[in-house]
């Protein structure tokens, strides 16, 4: 026994060390291009032309990382992907893109047949962002200058998560796209990406919105009336409001920091008439002004929530009265917020919402309470 | 040879591990929709009465496996057939898991490599297992076990900033038939699949009622299930059914700051894990039953070989995922319910006739 169990174990190391040397199909780091974020326009030959951006990585004193972008066509979204090979002579590797931006033109063809690739295969990820460039083709946004970052992708990715505090795009990413085009009731928007120009340099810049209905782009919202889409949508997290005051018989501006937001939209039905209430309360801190001191009692507070409370509601109604008439898209999910309440009552209005949401009433009613002014309690301008 | 021995708690704990160990991954009660969860749970409430005749027929042959309750029952000739039937059961579905496990090695993480290498590696794993017998495998969960739930919760409480709870409504909005169609899959996968614990509890260690470790492994194993169907749901919403593995794809979505995100490989722990211990408990169930069947003094001498069986019907077993997912939500229930509901049923009837019958003569190994 002890005299075989030297081999034995001699053997067994062997076997393992030389079968457990790594996966069948590995593939060392510098091996592959890493992609940042991808552009897809309407190509020229074929179906689509799909611009890449991949990361370069170059070793020194200090590691540099910058980018540089890969234009091909393909016929499917995947062909043009897998043909970016017979330039870059390396696979990508696609588990890290950032963002996917999406042309105007393409996306008025439809948009899930464009990202159904990236859906469904494995390296691909969900939570990679959606955007659609507005002013120019996709391409061309990774030609601006990245303001941060030298990595366009990355700066969008940030120019994305850090609109919870701006409030003027929507977050969207494949999944959530995903699960709203499939969703009765309820037509999708994804945030839009455009190019700024300052001194010569075109910077991206993301701001308002794409109205998608039907799986095809049909129409666009500014960076304000986003604002109200998202307080329509309970999606509000930061951002500020801007309110107009008389005081002293001056005019003057207050900004409004939004810390906190609740919208409850509960749909009411009798019969066939079915209503919308919208109860919108927001909590908001004086974070800016400029008058004297009248702001600061109880009168002149209640005056200045009374009238954020109007402007607020115009507004919201406003956008509600423009995207009925013009678009006739839910992008609000008032079909679907129905749908989730009383599934009776969606079965009968269900397959005509587009009519029922057209003449659809909606009730709206905002709250607004300021909690602080920030650090300090006084006006910073002396009254006269 | 010493006669092997499970405790109650190892017992407890195959079960669990069995029952959410492919369940947890491929999702249950697809059929169901938003209303998945409740599947599960009328899922739960169906699987009940049928606990309840398992360890009946248990605990009236005590210390008894399957194969020889069969003979006791139904005579020499039929149970011979019975026999048969049930080692297939246990062999096909050995299989199915481990070709579940390859889909899912194949899908997610190594596209280029040949199925028959993961399929290969698992199996013979099962098959070690298997020769070290129950007990072995026993003490291996009791010991695994902990690991499992510690990655459950924390993956759990992680998702928790994901969660879009309105997905689930509008609770019921198709009506009870798709989640009776639901419960019923969920009935036949995953719970019922325990009837082929009566092939292992012959060596429970307390002879008082299996009763109590069924009622608690399908309870705790259903919380488990449920649980994690709700958080599928509410994190992939109406996506959930299209997705081959929607746990994966559930915790995949996990970010958590910069840096824990794409922590769906430890989904993929528990799942290695579930599917090593239920194909290794079909194995055994098949080599028993085969080696009851040619009257071998152990079943140990005939393992390696249906272990290779297995492996090499696994491989061959569906050409394609999506026969998979066919044959797992649509056929699969019809084709096990003889195998959970009938026969016992009938096995259950004859057993309890015979024990009036002749109450004097007792079957189980303790009497006198």
């Amino acid at each position: 026994m002890k005299k075989t169990r030297i081999p034995l174990l001699a053997l067994m190391i062997l076997i393992i060390s030389t079968v457990t040397t790594g996966c069948w199909n590995y593939r060392e780091v510098d091996k592959m291009s890493i992609v940042a974020g991808v552009a897809v326009d309407k190509g020229q030959k074929d179906k689509f032309q799909i611009t890449v951006e991949i990361i370069q990585v170059s070793a020194g004193k200090d590691t540099n990382m910058t980018s540089k972008t890969i234009t091909m066509e393909g016929k499917t979204m995947f062909d043009a992907a897998r043909n970016i090979i017979s330039i870059s002579g390396k696979r990508l590797y696609w588990s890290h893109a950032k963002v996917i931006i999406l042309s105007k033109e393409i996306a008025s063809q439809g948009v899930t047949e464009v990202i159904e690739w990236y859906n469904r295969d494995s390296e691909t990820r969900e939570d990679v962002r959606i955007l659609i460039s507005k002013g120019t083709s996709a391409k061309e946004v990774f030609a601006g200058q990245g303001s941060t970052d030298d990595i366009k992708s990355f700066v969008l990715e940030e120019m994305i998560k850090n609109q919870v505090s701006l409030s003027k795009a929507p977050m969207m990413d494949i999944l959530k796209f995903n699960i709203e085009s499939k969703t009765q009731g309820i037509s999708t928007i994804i945030p839009t990406v455009n190019l700024l120009k300052k001194d010569g340099k075109m910077y991206p810049q993301i701001m308002g919105t794409a109205i998608i209905k039907n799986d095809k782009l049909v129409g666009f919202l500014d960076g304000e009336e986003t604002k109200d889409l998202t307080f329509i949508r309970d999606e509000v997290k930061g951002g500020v409001l801007i309110e107009e005051m008389q005081a002293n018989d001056v005019h003057t501006l207050v900004s409004l920091e939004i810390f906190k937001n609740k919208t409850k939209v509960t749909p009411v039905s009798d019969d066939q008439d079915i209503e919308i209430n919208l109860n919108i309360d927001t909590t908001v801190a004086i974070d800016e002004i400029n008058s004297s001191e009248t702001i600061f009692n109880e009168e002149g507070r209640r005056e200045l929530e009374e009238s954020a409370e109007n402007t607020l509601k115009e507004r919201i109604e406003s956008l509600i009265k423009k995207i009925q008439s013009e678009y006739n898209a839910d992008i609000f999910g008032f079909g679907a917020k129905l749908r989730e309440n009383d599934a009776q009552v969606w079965n009968d209005v269900g397959n005509n919402w587009d009519e029922v949401f057209k003449d659809l009433k909606v009730n709206v009613q905002t709250a607004v309470h300021i909690k602080n002014s920030a650090m300090l309690s006084k006006s910073s301008k002396e009254g006269d | 040879m010493q006669k092997e021995q499970l405790s109650d708690k190892e017992a407890i704990f195959l079960i669990i591990v069995f029952v959410i160990g492919s369940s947890l991954i491929t999702g249950v009660g697809g059929e169901a929709d938003n209303d998945a969860w409740i599947a599960v749970v009328v899922g739960l409430i169906m699987v009940m009465p049928m606990i309840l005749v398992f360890s009946r027929i248990l605990s009236l042959f005590q210390g008894k496996d399957l194969f020889d309750i069969l003979t006791l029952t139904l005579g020499k000739r039929i149970s011979k057939i019975v026999a048969i039937m049930y080692i297939w059961y246990a062999f096909h579905l050995g299989a199915l898991v481990l070709r579940n496990f390859g889909e899912f090695i194949n899908i997610v993480a190594m596209p280029e490599t040949p199925m028959f290498v993961p399929l290969f590696c698992l199996g013979l794993l099962c098959i070690v297992a298997v020769r070290l017998g129950i007990e072995v495998m026993g003490r291996t969960t009791a010991y695994f076990l902990p690991i499992l739930f510690l990655i459950i919760v924390i993956v759990q409480l992680l998702a928790i900033p994901q969660l879009h709870l309105n997905y689930l409504k509008p609770i019921l909005g198709s009506g009870l038939i798709p989640v009776l169609k639901g419960g019923f899959s969920a009935l036949s996968f995953p719970f019922a699949e325990t009837v082929l614990f009566i092939g292992v509890f012959g060596s429970l260690k307390t002879k008082k009622s299996p009763f109590k470790v069924y009622y608690w492994g399908i309870l705790i194993s259903a919380l488990i299930i449920i649980i994690t169907t709700i958080r599928n749901l509410a994190v992939l919403g109406n996506m959930r059914d299209s997705f081959y593995f929607p746990s994966y794809a559930a915790v995949g979505s996990i970010k958590i700051g910069n840096f824990i995100e794409r922590i769906e490989v430890s989904v993929a722990f528990i799942f290695v894990f579930g599917v090593f211990i239920k194909s290794s408990i079909c194995l055994l169930v098949a080599c028993k039953g085969i080696g009851k069947m040619f009257n071998l003094k152990d079943y140990r001498s005939i393992v390696i070989q249906t272990g290779l069986l297995m492996i090499y019907l696994s491989y061959i077993i569906y050409d394609n995922s999506m026969m998979m997912k066919y044959w797992a939500f649509k056929v699969y229930p019809f084709y096990a319910f003889p195998f959970q509901v009938i026969i016992p049923i009938t096995i259950w009837i004859f057993a309890e006739y015979k024990a009036r019958k002749n109450k004097m003569n007792c079957f189980s190994s303790k009497c006198p």
